[in-house]
């Protein structure tokens, strides 16, 4: 049986009980029977009068629903954006999510030799790429380098929050000026980018926000207190936005690393590194790559919501707390 | 024998009142029987009809009782009746039907809904969405996609824009400006409209009407100039029905049922649309205005925003429809919507509605419909 769509609509508001984006159409088939079909968010912007498919029963909770398979295959080329991308994590992260077949956005404040490296680990893949400069602590920097990755890619549908430095100091020392960099840097950053693909996300269907929080979000870290109250307040985000998105179809995680070999980690005095590490039931540095698989599980795995993930070796288990 | 409307009242709509459901019923009883010009006494109301759609906007049922006990005249009797967002124009199809084939003397009708009672518009939307086919119900269907699907049509048929729509939002919110039980009292441009998210596309947050808390009422009499020198006769009311799902008509575009209650009200009345000086119609959606155009006999098909665009419908035009502001701007609490409407054209009808007022306006014509036009009510009245 062939069907044909003789109207459509695409909902961006969610409504219970089903608190989900989805398209909705009539379709008829050759003897003019007709039905109200639903239609999967990913063909946001590709449905067209006289589509033709297949209809299919779907069972729900609340019943069962007649789903819409539009015949004409959609190729969708995905895109992920990762700010502070050019080395350490970021950088794994933009060649984990190209091997997975993301068109690739790298962001950063500066254009680099390792964004170089980057962006030609990235394009050997065979995906598309560009470079974005983005400065996070900034709302008008951030809201234009989203706006480039749209004019080229014309959607996102995977941002990683993973731009961030460090101050470091106990808190006697530390200057209001290092406490403002760092969240500035790192928690407003997430915020300012999350609010500005969420629209791009919610007219394509709906999208993934990965939040590179730490353990020290979790746990604490003597002379971090302006970097673990950024890291804590990604899992304040997280946790907010995973409820306020989930209905439009945007999931939203965070990921803990312990400590991961960058030059971030390596540039924390080597006595305080190893202590560090002797509390670690797994005493080693965690590679990017690693935490980079994750990330893209997390990307892949629908089911993943509102939660934190520790990578850290065991860390966050070991007592005393670091 | 003319049955005459011979009083009325409304509260100011509101998107979020204060007061409980019960005490905006309280209100209108109390208002309503107040209005009548020569007075009238609680054993005079015989009957009342209340009119909401669901529990869940304001959370009582069972309110005929409560509403004859605060008339004071226990020998009355009551009901309530439901036709989603054509329940108000229900109860006056009920209620001039009871008086015409002298069932009751004089029926004292009450419109009520509070829907801020939902805390969010997602859950007052599930509460609406019960009002679908039960195919569009599982599917998760809210009105605003069941109309966009309309509108989608409408579009491709005709080559209507997003603007075409956006221009019948701000009418009628001009025409709230000057009406102050309107909910929302706010001049919008065209741009506005546009530039306003989309709910279900094509349909917009601005193509929306609101979401909102009120109550009216009327009485419906034997004998008219019993209470009033002026009363407002109700020339001819029809009720029809189309298939409750919008995927099961021939023609998306069309509100069949509309355009059938407006022949069987035309004929019944002896009138026509010529005859008609002004119109209050259930704007739900940018869109219904529309295609009420085309269905009342306004315009030809496809021709809906044609006639907007050339001011036939405008506040100073040949036709003006909704002076009240409509469902976009007065409001759409569901139970009282269609009470509303008819309190509307009793004033105008009346000449008592200031600023708003048509000039010599003689006959007006409501229309109300419940769903997507499953059900439909359009009733004629004469000064």
């Amino acid at each position: 049986m062939v069907w044909k769509l003789v109207t459509y609509t695409e909902l961006y508001t969610p409504v219970p009980p089903y608190k989900t984006m989805f398209a909705i159409g009539v379709v008829e088939d050759e003897k003019g029977s007709r039905a109200i079909v639903r239609i999967d968010r990913k063909y946001f912007g590709r449905l067209r009068t006289g589509m033709v498919g297949d209809v299919v029963d779907e069972w729900t909770v609340f019943g069962t629903v007649k789903k819409f398979i539009p015949k004409e295959e959609v190729k969708i080329p995905r895109v992920a954006i990762i700010t502070g991308g050019s080395g350490g994590i970021g950088s794994a992260i933009a060649i984990e999510l190209a091997r997975a077949g993301y068109s690739i956005a790298l962001s950063d404040v500066v254009y680099s030799k390792d964004t170089e490296r980057t962006l030609e680990a990235v394009r050997a893949l065979g995906v598309d790429s560009a470079f974005v400069t983005i400065d996070v602590s900034s709302r008008e920097s951030v809201e234009k380098g989203i706006g480039e990755v749209i004019g080229k890619f014309g959607r996102v549908d995977v941002l990683v929050n993973n731009a961030g430095i460090t101050r470091d100091a106990y808190i006697q020392r530390m200057t209001p000026e290092d406490w403002d960099a760092v969240i500035k840097v790192n928690l407003a950053g997430a915020f300012y980018c999350s609010r500005a693909v969420v629209p791009h996300m919610i007219r394509s269907g709906g999208g993934v926000i990965v939040n590179i929080s730490s353990i020290v979000g979790l746990v604490g870290n003597v002379g971090q207190t302006n970097y673990a109250a950024s890291k804590s307040g990604l899992v304040g985000i997280t946790y907010t936005l995973a409820k306020e998105l989930a209905p439009y179809g945007i999931r939203v995680v965070a990921i803990a690393p312990g400590f991961v070999k960058t030059r971030m980690a390596l540039a924390v005095p080597k006595s305080i590194l190893r202590d560090y590490l002797k509390r670690s039931p797994i005493p080693r540095l965690i590679e990017p790559e690693e935490v980079a698989k994750l990330v893209r599980h997390v990307v892949e795995n629908e089911a993943l919501n509102g939660v934190v993930i520790p990578i850290d070796l065991g860390l966050a288990i070991s007592s005393p707390k670091a | 024998m003319k049955v005459g409307i011979v009083g009325a009242y409304s509260v100011k709509y509101e998107l979020r009142s204060e007061k409980e459901a019960w005490e905006l019923i309280g209100e209108v009883v109390r208002g309503t029987l107040k209005s009548v010009d020569k007075g009238i006494s609680s054993k005079d109301i015989d009957f009342v009809v209340v009119s909401n759609f669901s529990d869940r906007f304001g959370g009582i049922l069972h309110t005929a009782p409560y509403v004859v006990s605060l008339v004071g005249n226990p020998s009355a009797r009551g009901l309530r009746v439901e036709n989603a967002c054509a329940s108000g124009g229900t109860a006056l199809y009920v209620a001039w039907n009871l008086v015409r084939t002298g069932l009751a003397e004089n029926v004292l009708v009450v419109g009520y809904e509070k829907m801020s009672y939902q805390p969010t518009s997602a859950e007052a939307n599930e509460v609406l969405m019960a009002a679908g086919h039960p195919d569009e119900v599982v599917l998760g269907a809210p009105f605003v996609s069941l109309y966009a699907l309309i509108a989608k049509s409408y579009m491709d048929k005709y080559g209507a824009t997003e603007e075409d729509l956006a221009l019948v939002a701000v009418k009628n919110h001009e025409n709230g400006l000057r009406n102050p039980l309107a909910a929302m009292r706010r001049k919008i441009t065209v741009e506005d409209v546009l530039k306003s998210p989309y709910i279900s596309w094509p349909l917009k947050l601005y193509d929306s009407s609101l979401i909102s808390d009120g109550a009216a009422g009327f009485i419906v009499s034997r004998e008219p100039r019993k209470f009033t020198d002026t009363p407002v006769y109700v020339e001819s009311v029809s009720l029809v029905h189309d298939t409750p799902g919008v995927f099961e008509r021939p023609d998306i575009t069309e509100l069949r049922a509309m355009k059938y209650a407006a022949e069987e009200v035309f004929r019944a009345s002896g009138l026509g649309i010529s005859d008609i000086d002004v119109l209050e119609i259930h704007d739900a959606f940018t869109i219904s205005e529309l295609i009420a155009y085309e269905m009342l006999g306004l315009a030809r098909r496809g021709e809906g925003a044609k006639i907007l665009r050339e001011g036939v419908t405008a506040f100073t035009g040949e036709k003006p429809v909704n002076p009240s502001g409509g469902l976009k701007s007065k409001g759409h609490p569901i139970g009282a919507t269609g009470v509303g409407m008819v309190v509307e054209l009793y004033w105008q009808l009346r000449g008592e509605t200031g600023d708003r007022q048509i000039k010599d306006a003689e006959r007006g014509l409501m229309e109300n419909h419940g769903g997507t036009g499953g059900t439909v009510v359009v009733a004629v009245f004469s000064r």
